[in-house]
């Protein structure tokens, strides 16, 4: 289970806490009322420090539907990482980089097609080593979505 | 010097190497490295090198024989490795494009 990854509530989800509708336990419960939107697993992980098992919980609730992974957010998540990389690894170079990263598609196919680009783009005019070792550092951070 | 139609070829020639000098210039500060900027730096060079060559050309009437047989030649020379950078430059760029 991936520590930087948001869950969400689904429909499904929220109808459980208002009607109570799908009998939920009482442990999963507790962990769902958790859940909301921003919270990344670790966060969750440090509010639910005196709940048993809360990661298992997670995945049962995800594999129940009441919970998902909120793809958007943890894809604009992943872009300010990439900026970030980008930045320490091209200095004052970075904007171009930059600029291309903030208008990415938001998807993944979108992203890594970026980063190809970007790799290319600082091979060519910026610097050949410094292309490898953000494209190195770059994989390592899109290998979590 | 002799004020005639080659002088203002040569005239024209000269302006045009010297806003090309400048376009060298500019570009090279949005191009600090890479492969692009590797070559360009010898680009720059050449274009410099062809600027000074090419402001001799008003003056071709009263430069001797010998000189001016070697200012040619040496603007032949430089042209044509101009030519080579620039055709290896362009393959390689269409060559990373394409991977």
């Amino acid at each position: 289970m991936d520590p930087k990854k948001i869950y969400q509530k689904t429909g499904k989800g929220e109808e459980e806490l208002q009607t109570r509708k799908y009998n939920v336990p009482q442990n999963l419960r507790q962990v769902l009322i958790l859940v909301d939107g921003k919270s990344n697993i670790t966060k969750i992980l440090e509010k639910a420090v005196r709940f048993p098992n809360v990661d298992q919980s997670l995945e049962e609730l995800a594999r129940q539907g009441f919970i998902r992974f909120d793809e958007t957010v943890t894809i604009a998540g992943i872009k300010d990482e990439l900026i970030a990389t980008a930045r320490q690894t091209l200095g004052a170079d970075a904007e171009k980089v930059i600029a291309k990263i903030k208008n990415a598609p938001d998807s993944k196919e979108g992203l890594q097609a970026t980063m190809n680009s970007c790799k290319k783009l600082v091979k060519l005019i910026i610097d050949e080593k410094k292309a490898e070792e953000l494209i190195r550092m770059c994989s390592e951070i899109m290998a979590r979505l | 010097m002799k004020i005639d139609i080659t002088f203002f070829i040569s005239v024209a020639a000269i302006a045009i190497m010297l806003y090309c000098l400048y376009l060298v210039v500019m570009l090279k500060q949005k191009v600090p490295g890479g492969i692009v900027g590797k070559q360009w730096n010898f680009l720059l060079g050449l274009v410099a090198m062809f600027t000074v060559g090419y402001l001799s050309t008003p003056f071709f009437g009263i430069i001797p024989e010998g000189v001016l047989r070697l200012i040619v030649s040496g603007i032949f020379l430089f042209g044509a490795i101009y030519v080579v950078i620039t055709v290896k430059l362009i393959y390689q760029i269409i060559k990373e494009l394409s991977e």
